[in-house]
């Protein structure tokens, strides 16, 4: 499994993802047969690969949904463990205080596999935690009877698609045969979520994306007149659309006078987003919801407006402001796309959510479906 | 109309650590471009810094040495910039909260003592050098010092002239050399600082608009860009204008500063705190260990050479105003006991050497250890303070051993009073007329004896010996 780990790394660090990511469309477009379907997330290459059977697992980063979004559209499993579980070390930051590494496999089970070889304390990151490292698949086959499930009163699931309610519906049902039991829970300030998190990330992204300049690596234009010239040729014509507005927005919450009122009260409503995870897993165990909106959805069909692609991170970015650990497992099939189930933990408690989801997968078969339907070997 | 200048300087120190601020990356000066360079430091993506203990511990001696607040939780922000020489596109530093907070020095002008506030000072790690003169057309990039730890040393704008700015630089300087944080070395630019000047009406509270001077990293060069600049200030103030808010450069060749950017073109920095770095936290007992190992300052030194070696205030005030001294006298107390012949050497010829080279003693080819060997040749009377003096003039010259010098020239002192008594009789056989002028009365021909039997040894003889002889010979 190490070795699987450190060949991924190595693939991120060598920059030949988007090779990668290509031909994992390829043999996606097989499996679900369109290719102009949109995976989701930035570690889409890898829950593509995951997907197609090329290998057995991949690791992903995860910012504000990043494995968990592309896992529950290509119908496999991913975790984004607690903040500071996995170093850092060799991950092109995007946002510092969001990003974190994590297993995507076929199953709960794959993914504590790799999530064992994935943890450690790492000196060369100071934000890694220090923090015993269980053997995660211990607990995976202990029962569930008596979890305490939370459902979110303020994650409005009438918004969505009948059919994926349907599913949501059809998962709460099988947890409870499980032996489980749902309590309705409240997180007061989780509809800041995503403001919060375009102030954010955007922020951090603004900064960490600087050293991207054409001076030391990487891409730089041709024939610059002066220094000024270098950087705003090489950086327009590298960077693409949607990277050039999180740099101009987090640009903006950082400047002189907007500080206070933007990215400082972001950091505090961060804050309260936490205290109500905290109070919240004072009484139940794990926190349930749909992993995204809906299935795959074609490229473009959300139209230019980027806040209707931002709203769909609504469930997954959460986790990430509060730094909790948060998985997606398949549920459904819903017009030949997969769709996925998350389930936030508590701070540490990865264990115990990979525990929650191996129940579910050892008592159905979703993860087996391919998107038609079939069972596989 | 007269106007009142406010002076405050932030002083950048470079802390002497072993590796840079966020990585293992050597700090060494001098060394090939782009070889003290890491992965760190070349903020290659994917890469993370790591904070240096080290250099909080030398933060937080300054602090303590300075009567400074320590925070022993202090924290890092990013400065957003793009510039070649700043590998990352932003610089770490210490904006929010500083490892050290207010604090104060003291310092002396013409005699009279003033103390000066310390706003703040923190870390931060210091860029790249952008070189623009090698490469025709081309500017290149050294980055062996990107990420060297800078103690940023900020001072309350309470200096009211050209020579207390100097004074407050040269007592920051003695008190980080003393304290063994950075070597002070200003020609290697480990020390150098940004002069904020402006002027206001006398009877105004109100401070007037600030010019910054960037950059200078020589006491001359701040003693000569304040004064151009309140020149400047007092001559668009009298004419009716107003100051503009600007960064300016100090021209050593033409003596004058010139503008660099106006407030208007000036950066917005967007400080934020760098998400990479936890707060660090420094325990009491790290604080207490610190406290504890903290080196003696000047004003304890010159205290102790008074009471201890019984040194006047003007000479342990001189001997302990340089770290390169104070060692120098303690290391020949260690050889000899003779404190006050060591304190004349030391304030007396030594100094005069000083101020004729225009250096500074650790620039200078002498070292304690030679300087203990010629006060223990003293002492001990091999030579003469006279040939004493001629040694020492070879070593300022050459840095030779002086042991080696005193037998290769053949210098030792003629102890030998038999010899001397001959060489004595010699002469005064030779010179009857002087014998009889001098008995006669002419008590100051005595001195004519004792210079022929210097000029007969070649200056060897011990001048001690001699008088005695020839007191007993001359009756």
């Amino acid at each position: 499994m190490l070795d699987v780990y450190q060949s991924a790394k190595q693939i991120w660090t060598n920059l030949q993802w988007v090779l990668q990511m290509k031909q994992a469309f390829m043999e996606m477009s097989k499996t679900l047969g369109e290719i102009n379907l949109c995976l989701g997330g930035s570690s889409g290459g890898s829950a593509a690969v995951v997907a197609a059977g090329i290998v057995p697992a991949a690791s992903g980063t995860d910012t504000g949904g990043s494995i968990r979004q592309p896992a529950s559209l290509c119908g496999i499993s991913g975790l984004k463990p607690t903040y500071g579980r996995i170093s850092r070390w060799g991950m092109i930051a995007f946002a510092s205080s969001l990003d974190q590494a994590g297993p995507m496999a076929r199953t709960a089970e794959d993914c504590a596999l790799l999530l064992n070889e994935m943890c450690s304390h790492d000196h060369k990151d100071t934000t890694s935690l220090d923090e015993a490292i269980p053997d995660f698949t211990k607990d995976l086959n202990l029962p569930i009877k008596g979890l305490k499930i939370g459902l979110v009163k303020e994650f409005d699931l009438s918004k969505l698609d009948n059919e994926v309610v349907k599913v949501f519906e059809e998962s709460k049902k099988q947890y409870e045969s499980l032996g489980a039991e749902f309590i309705d829970i409240s997180l007061p300030n989780i509809s800041l979520s995503v403001p919060t998190y375009y102030v954010v990330a955007p922020a951090e992204c603004s900064s960490n994306l600087s050293r991207f300049d054409g001076v030391k690596f990487g891409k730089r234009c041709d024939d610059p007149k002066d220094l000024e010239e270098l950087y705003i040729k090489t950086r327009s014509e590298g960077f693409g659309d949607e990277v050039k507005r999180r740099i101009l927005i987090g640009s903006y919450v950082l400047s002189a006078g907007f500080y206070d009122a933007y990215y400082k009260k972001a950091q505090q409503v961060r804050r309260l987003i936490k205290n109500d995870f905290d109070s919240a897993f004072k009484q139940v165990d794990v926190i349930m919801s749909p992993t995204t909106r809906g299935g795959a959805f074609e490229e473009g069909s959300k139209g230019d407006d980027p806040i209707q692609m931002y709203l769909e991170d609504l469930f997954t970015i959460p986790a990430n402001l509060a730094g909790l650990p948060a998985l997606s497992i398949p549920n459904g099939i819903v017009d030949n796309k997969p769709i996925g189930l998350q389930l936030i933990g508590n701070f540490l408690e990865e264990s115990k959510l990979l525990q929650v989801a191996h129940n579910f997968q050892i008592s159905t078969d979703w993860h087996k479906r391919t998107p038609n339907g079939d069972v596989k070997s | 109309m007269s106007w009142e200048t406010v002076i405050g300087l932030e002083i950048h120190v470079q802390l002497s650590t072993e590796s840079k601020l966020f990585s293992g990356g050597s700090t060494g000066f001098g060394a090939e471009p782009n070889t003290h360079v890491d992965l760190i430091d070349l903020g290659l993506p994917g890469v993370l810094p790591v904070a240096n203990r080290e250099a909080f511990y030398k933060a937080i001696r300054f602090g303590l040495a300075t009567n400074a607040e320590i925070n022993q939780t202090s924290t890092f922000d990013r400065k957003n910039y793009f510039y070649p020489d700043l590998p990352k596109g932003y610089q770490i530093t210490q904006m929010a909260l500083p490892v050290v907070g207010k604090g104060s020095i003291k310092i002396e002008v013409d005699g009279e003592e003033k103390i000066v506030n310390i706003t703040r000072a923190h870390l931060e790690e210091d860029a790249g050098k952008s070189i623009h003169d090698l490469f025709d057309g081309e500017t290149g990039v050294d980055l062996n010092r990107a990420g060297t730890p800078l103690l940023e040393i900020v001072s309350e704008p309470e200096i009211s002239n050209a020579k207390e700015a100097v004074a407050y630089f040269k007592a920051i300087r003695q008190i980080v050399t003393f304290l063994d944080i950075c070597d002070g070395n200003m020609a290697q630019g480990s020390m150098r600082c940004d002069v904020n000047v402006s002027l206001k009406k006398s009877d105004e509270d109100k401070l007037g608009t600030r010019a910054e001077i960037k950059n200078i990293n020589s006491f001359k060069f701040i003693e000569k860009a304040i004064n151009y600049e309140i020149e400047r200030q007092a001559r668009i103030l009298e004419s009716g204008e107003s100051v503009v808010q600007e960064t300016r450069l100090y021209d050593s060749i033409k003596n004058e500063t010139r503008s660099m950017r106006s407030k208007e073109e000036a950066n917005d920095y967007r400080y934020f705190p760098c998400p990479d770095l936890l707060p660090v936290v420094i325990s009491d007992d790290e604080l207490d260990e610190i406290k504890n190992n903290l080196p003696e300052l000047p004003d304890e030194k010159e205290r102790r050479f008074i009471e201890e070696s019984n040194l006047d205030v003007s000479e342990a005030k001189i001997i302990a105003s340089s770290k390169t001294m104070a060692n120098m006298f303690e290391e020949a107390c260690d050889k000899t006991d003779d404190s006050k012949l060591i304190a004349n050497w030391l304030v007396g010829d030594i100094s005069a050497l000083l101020n004729k080279d225009n250096i500074d003693l650790e620039e200078s080819k002498l070292t304690s250890s030679n300087f203990a060997v010629l006060i223990e040749r003293i002492s001990d009377k091999t030579i003469s303070g006279k040939i004493a003096k001629s040694v020492l003039e070879e070593v300022w010259e050459s840095g030779r051993n002086v042991d080696e010098i005193i037998e290769n020239k053949g210098l030792v002192q003629i102890q030998d009073e038999s010899l001397l008594e001959e060489i004595a009789l010699k002469i005064i056989e030779n010179n009857p007329s002087q014998v009889e002028a001098y008995k006669s009365g002419k008590d100051k021909l005595f001195g004519f004896f004792v210079g022929q039997v210097m000029k007969e040894t070649q200056g060897k003889a011990n001048p001690q010996s001699v008088n005695e002889i020839l007191r007993k010979l001359l009756g």
